[in-house]
């Protein structure tokens, strides 16, 4: 039996492809071997906030260093869309979020251990080299500002922040800032990504990632500054196992390096 | 049976879609003024660039059905089909960012793109534009070269020959392809995400909302996701709906 497959597009000679059993073998032996691939020694899952990445890949090379054995496979996202993802299903051995509120539910939904403080960080307010905009205040005559989403973490510190901010600078000044916002992204990461590819005229970013970038920085008060606390909660053995580590001096010295506060 | 499990695949996620939404939701969903608002900005946006994609695309299928065959170029006018959506964003960035190959010109005639509802447009042409090219160009190929020399040789010009003969007879394979192409407009996502970013109003369309909406409340995003999705289907079954009346 074949079936004869008329691809769109395509012109006739080449769309016309004759599909016969051999091709379907082939494709399932690939599903399978896909499957095969995925499944070599113990391997601990994490699921972390976009802006911990290089710190813990930092961890998870060390961890791996130190046990042979065992390997960490991480992802990472929006710590909303992880929780999302959890929530649908997907397995994880130790779950990083940048806000307690995502843990706090998949621990209520008992699918994790009480979360704990793992680390914590402050907001950053960078600007373009040659931007106008000098001093916080400045910011309401910025242009095109980018945020983080309501929905993101760092969406929700900087609106704590902007909350703050009103008190001290008006809210006229908080109307105006928001009126600016040319965009909000989906991760603290697309934020950053906005400001590298010279679109943002200033944006609210992590203070560990405005570290990386050659931009100006623009000091907010620590007053207003909110502190933003990355929480951990381990689903596993393994998981505890890499909490663990985290949590201990190498991990803490790692963190640190990074710019991150100790909890 | 291969056939039969191909169809389950591609219908059942659309019938898991019905089960999360609830009736409920659906009319609160509807009635939302930011629902509305990204409604409003993707039918919108969606009419514009369609417009574009008719008019210039008509002549690119035209001029390349007529004129010594270049397979090369059109196999090229498929890339946009292709490409990952996320690196068309960053492509588009590239060329007509503030930092990119034309995008300092454009900002010297005042034009900045990036952010801009004008971002969101030049999107969804740049990936509907394929759709209706290559349909366009299917219908013109398939024209009957003689009754164009007809035409001509009873003296009407080029542009007449097209538009009596050649338009008429080509129309339903144009509506075809313009269908296509507006449910590929109105269901763009990544490219608008990274080259026109989102902000509600401006440039948050549909699909934006509805990932925004995700990660609040599964169900008021699959309600969205629906009335989406009852859109898109009408745009691919218009041609046969005006082909029945």
């Amino acid at each position: 039996m074949s079936y004869t497959v008329h691809i769109f597009f395509l012109p006739r000679p080449l769309g016309m492809v004759d599909v016969t059993r051999r091709v379907r073998a082939l494709a399932l032996l690939g599903v399978l071997a896909a499957q095969a691939c995925s499944e070599d020694g113990p391997q601990v899952r994490v699921f972390a906030a976009a802006s911990l990445r290089e710190v813990v890949d930092d961890m998870a090379e060390d961890f791996e260093a130190a046990h042979p054995q065992w390997s960490v496979r991480a992802v990472y996202a929006g710590s909303q869309t992880l929780r999302l993802q959890a929530e649908a299903g997907a397995s994880f051995d130790l779950f990083m979020s940048a806000h307690a509120e995502h843990l706090d539910r998949l621990h209520a939904s008992g699918r994790c251990d009480p979360p704990r403080v793992m680390a914590g960080n402050r907001l950053a307010l960078v600007v373009p080299e040659g931007s106008s905009t000098e001093d916080l205040e400045g910011l309401a005559k910025a242009e095109r500002i980018v945020l983080g989403s309501r929905e993101v973490p760092l969406g929700r510190y900087t609106e704590e922040f902007l909350g703050r901010a009103a008190r001290t600078y008006g809210e006229n000044w908080a109307h105006q800032v928001r009126d600016q916002v040319a965009s909000r992204e989906r991760s603290a990461r697309l934020v950053r990504a906005k400001l590298s590819l010279g679109e943002a005229g200033a944006a609210i970013v992590y203070a560990t990632d405005a570290d990386g970038l050659s931009m100006r920085r623009i000091p907010i008060e620590d007053g207003l500054n909110p502190r933003a606390n990355y929480v951990a909660a381990s689903s596993s053995e393994l998981g505890r196992r890499f909490l663990a580590w985290v949590e201990g001096p190498k991990g803490r010295a790692r963190l640190a390096e990074r710019g991150f506060l100790p909890p | 049976m291969l056939a039969g499990l191909l169809i389950v695949l591609l219908a059942l996620p659309l019938l898991g879609l019905v089960f999360v939404a609830r009736p409920r939701a659906l009319g609160a969903v509807l009635f939302s003024p930011a629902f509305l608002e990204a409604l409003g900005l993707s039918l919108g946006t969606t009419a514009l660039s369609l417009l574009m994609v008719i008019t210039a695309g008509t002549r690119l299928a035209w001029s390349l059905a007529t004129s010594r065959p270049r397979p090369w170029l059109e196999r090229l006018l498929l890339l946009p089909i292709v490409m990952p959506p996320a690196v068309l964003g960053v492509a588009l960035l590239s060329a007509l960012g503030t930092q990119g190959i034309v995008g300092p010109f454009l900002q010297g005639l005042g034009l900045r793109l990036p952010f801009s509802t004008t971002a969101v447009v030049l999107v969804q042409v740049v990936v509907a534009t394929p759709f209706y090219v290559q349909a366009a160009l299917a219908a013109f190929r398939r024209l009957d070269p003689e009754l164009l020399l007809v035409a001509r040789s009873l003296g009407s010009t080029p542009w007449e020959s097209f538009r009596r003969v050649g338009l008429p007879l080509a129309l339903p394979g144009l509506i075809s392809g313009l269908s296509l192409a507006a449910a590929r407009a109105l269901g763009e996502f990544g490219a608008t995400l990274m080259f026109a970013g989102n902000a509600a109003g401006r440039t948050q369309t549909l699909p934006l909302l509805i990932y925004e909406a995700l990660e609040r409340d599964v169900t008021e995003a699959a309600s969205m996701a629906l009335l989406l999705l009852a859109l898109a289907t009408l745009f691919i079954l218009g041609p046969n709906i005006v082909r029945r009346l």
